[in-house]
């Protein structure tokens, strides 16, 4: 049954944003790299905001934060709030400054091809680890609703992306990030909607209503002691990224948003508004789109996990102790248990292998169970599943979109147009562009069927999803602020400070995420890998600052054309 | 020169509004989180204080960002600028 309705909206889905995606072809380079900068402030707050939020914001994040109450507030926070910074310190000047990619400003800002070169590489690091994370997800729901394998699914899904992305470059995915970010937000909040109208939250909204519940999940945690005596809202007790306490839990606030400062394929859709007050309004509505997602998290979260504590913990904590197979009989008498238990979302676990029951490390809550798996807790029927199986889909598809084509550029305008080929026409462009696309869109597809197929491989892409945050804190967010802010920052530094940002990320976050070296501690906080790109950051600025001043000043027409990106 | 001077005065308006929204922006995104514990204790509306924080930081940050565009476009590019199209 699922079957038919799920095929049908995913079918459906597809063939809107295929549509939309001929409609919109791209002819010029000016549409396919910028949209020809006719995209207005909202609807390029629709596309960021879809290009934004990935399928794991969509299927995880609400299960990151039932996992860890508060502790996973520096994700709501970093990941949201670093648009305030986006808006003032980065995307109105890098819309005056006009051109097509973030290599180009660093090439034109720092005068060298070096820069460019590095910006380059950076780009990739960054969006090709994002990128087999995305469509790995696209298989997951591929798998669920068509019953073919994930890693088929996610070789699949890449000549999705293709079949609308490689029409029309910005042009056409600007249009269908925006069709895909209202099937995506509508997605995400119809359950809330329809559980809050069952629960009676709709007094105002869910999201203020829900307190009650809060306080209820905090007082299931005391009495089915599920955290060793803490509360779901209690701060500071439970770890991120391999570290722990207060200062790491701001530390990692910090990393997430000076990560995003950094990412590419979020900073080249600011040069696709008309003009300075456009990208600024753009920022803008851009973190009130992603907001409507974030804002709602938390109501699955508790929601979810009232649910769970009634039907999981409260009915195997007095089976502590029983055989594994007593503790399983007992749980699948609630429907929504039994359903999802197959798929192993949720379950039991024999993690001493003794065939004994230990309450409550043995029983197991994967974080995916909470958005998926809301609708069956709540009995809101198959077509609502379904409908929001389709909003993760269209999260992980927009999410592809932009990183194939924030690659795209790099490849064919930063370095066949700029640094093999300057003399290519503007047709040649497009169409080197077009077969590049394809190129990657092909290598991601097939990294991620190995990530999938091969456990190794899939265990270190995982990690590098959250290493590209503190990468990209490190190397490109302090060079384009400092670029921008400081007209006496010189090529040499930011070179050097790019390179010593990640010489002091790159071995301490593999290190302490392999467990080679131990998290440094600082007051009774252990300072995880995420919250290390904070280091980086700073070290870099110290370092650029430091090597400018011993430098020779940028020439005067580099210094010229800082004062004028400036200007409104 | 006057359009240096202009040029000065209003860069100078820029980072002084940048650093006022940059201090609000790190007051609703770290200095009330330092005080989760304290604040754990508090409960309003059935839930303790720190949790709201987190959707209230958000809903703040909207409000600041789109405060910012309003700021900057309505009140000071106009009053430096008015007669000039904004950058193409």
């Amino acid at each position: 049954m699922i079957d038919v309705v799920g095929i049908g909206f995913v079918v459906a889905t597809l063939l809107v944003y295929i549509g939309i995606a001929v409609k919109m072809k791209a002819e010029t380079v000016e549409e396919f790299y910028v949209a020809g900068r006719r995209v207005s402030a909202i609807r390029n707050g629709m596309a960021t905001a879809a290009d934004w939020m990935s399928g794991a914001s969509f299927v995880s994040m609400a299960g990151a934060v039932a996992l860890l109450g508060y502790d996973a507030g520096p994700f709501l926070l970093g990941w949201s709030l670093s648009y305030v910074l986006l808006a003032m310190l980065i995307a109105p000047f890098l819309r005056k400054y006009g051109k097509y990619t973030i290599p180009d400003f660093f090439e034109d800002r720092y005068y060298s091809k070096i820069a460019r070169l590095v910006a380059v590489v950076m780009t990739y690091v960054v969006s090709l680890t994002y990128l087999t994370g995305q469509l790995a997800a696209v298989g997951v729901v591929l798998s669920r609703v068509f019953g073919v394998e994930k890693s088929i699914g996610a070789l699949i899904a890449p000549l999705l992306v293709l079949l609308y992305s490689s029409f029309g470059g910005m042009k056409s995915i600007t249009w269908t990030q925006v069709a895909q970010y209202i099937v995506l937000i509508t997605a995400y909040w119809l359950p809330i909607v329809l559980v809050g109208a069952m629960l009676g939250l709709w007094n105002p909204i869910p999201h203020i209503a829900y307190g009650s519940i809060v306080g209820e999940v905090d007082r299931l945690y005391k009495q089915l002691n599920v955290l060793e005596g803490h509360t779901w809202t209690e701060p500071f007790v439970r770890g991120i990224g391999k570290g722990s306490g207060e200062l790491n839990w701001l530390l990692t606030t910090a990393g997430l948003m000076f990560g995003t400062l950094g990412l590419p394929h979020i900073l080249m859709r600011f040069y696709t508004v008309p003009d300075v007050r456009q990208a600024r309004m753009s920022v803008a509505w851009s973190l009130l789109f992603i907001g409507l997602l974030y804002l709602t998290a938390p109501v699955y979260a508790a929601l979810a996990s009232y649910k769970i504590l009634q039907d999981l913990y409260a009915v195997a904590m007095p089976l502590n102790g029983q055989p594994i197979e007593v503790v399983k009989e007992a749980l699948m008498k609630e429907a929504w248990v039994r359903k999802w238990m197959v798929t192993g979302l949720v379950g039991v676990k024999d993690l001493n292998g003794d065939g004994i029951f230990q309450y409550p490390k043995e029983l197991f809550v994967h974080k995916d169970i909470i958005v998926l798996g809301l609708p069956d807790m709540y009995g809101l029927g198959a077509l609502v599943a379904a409908f929001v199986a389709v909003g993760g889909l269209s999260a992980a598809l927009s999410t592809a979109d932009g990183l194939i084509l924030a690659m795209t550029t790099a490849a064919t305008h930063d370095f066949y147009k700029t640094l093999i080929k300057p003399e290519a026409t503007e047709k040649e462009e497009v169409r080197v562009a077009r077969i590049a696309m394809v190129i990657i869109a092909i290598v991601a597809g097939i990294i991620a069927y190995l990530q999938i197929t091969n456990p190794v491989i899939g265990a270190y892409v995982a990690k590098t999803v959250g290493w590209a945050f503190a990468f990209a804190a490190a190397t490109l967010s302090p060079a384009i602020i400092l670029g921008i802010f400081w007209k006496r920052t010189t090529k040499e530094a930011a070179i050097i400070g790019m390179f010593v940002g990640l010489a002091v990320t790159l071995p301490y976050v593999i290190g302490v995420e392999l467990g080679f070296i131990k998290p440094v501690e600082v007051l009774g906080s252990k300072i995880g890998s995420i919250a290390w790109g904070v280091v980086g950051f700073f070290v870099n600025l110290i370092v650029t600052i430091i090597v400018s001043l011993l430098t020779p000043p940028p020439p005067k027409h580099v210094q010229k054309l800082v004062e004028d990106i400036r200007k409104p | 020169m006057v359009a240096d001077k202009i040029e000065r005065l209003y860069w100078r308006t820029v980072l002084t509004i940048t650093s006022i929204f940059t201090i609000a922006w790190f007051i609703v995104t770290y200095v009330v989180h330092a005080f989760a514990p304290q604040l754990h204790k508090i409960v309003v509306n059935g839930a303790p204080l720190n949790w709201w924080l987190i959707q209230g930081s958000i809903s703040i940050g909207i409000i600041l960002a789109f405060l910012y565009a309003l700021v900057m476009n309505n009140y000071v590019d106009k009053k430096f600028y008015k007669n000039r199209e904004s950058g193409r």
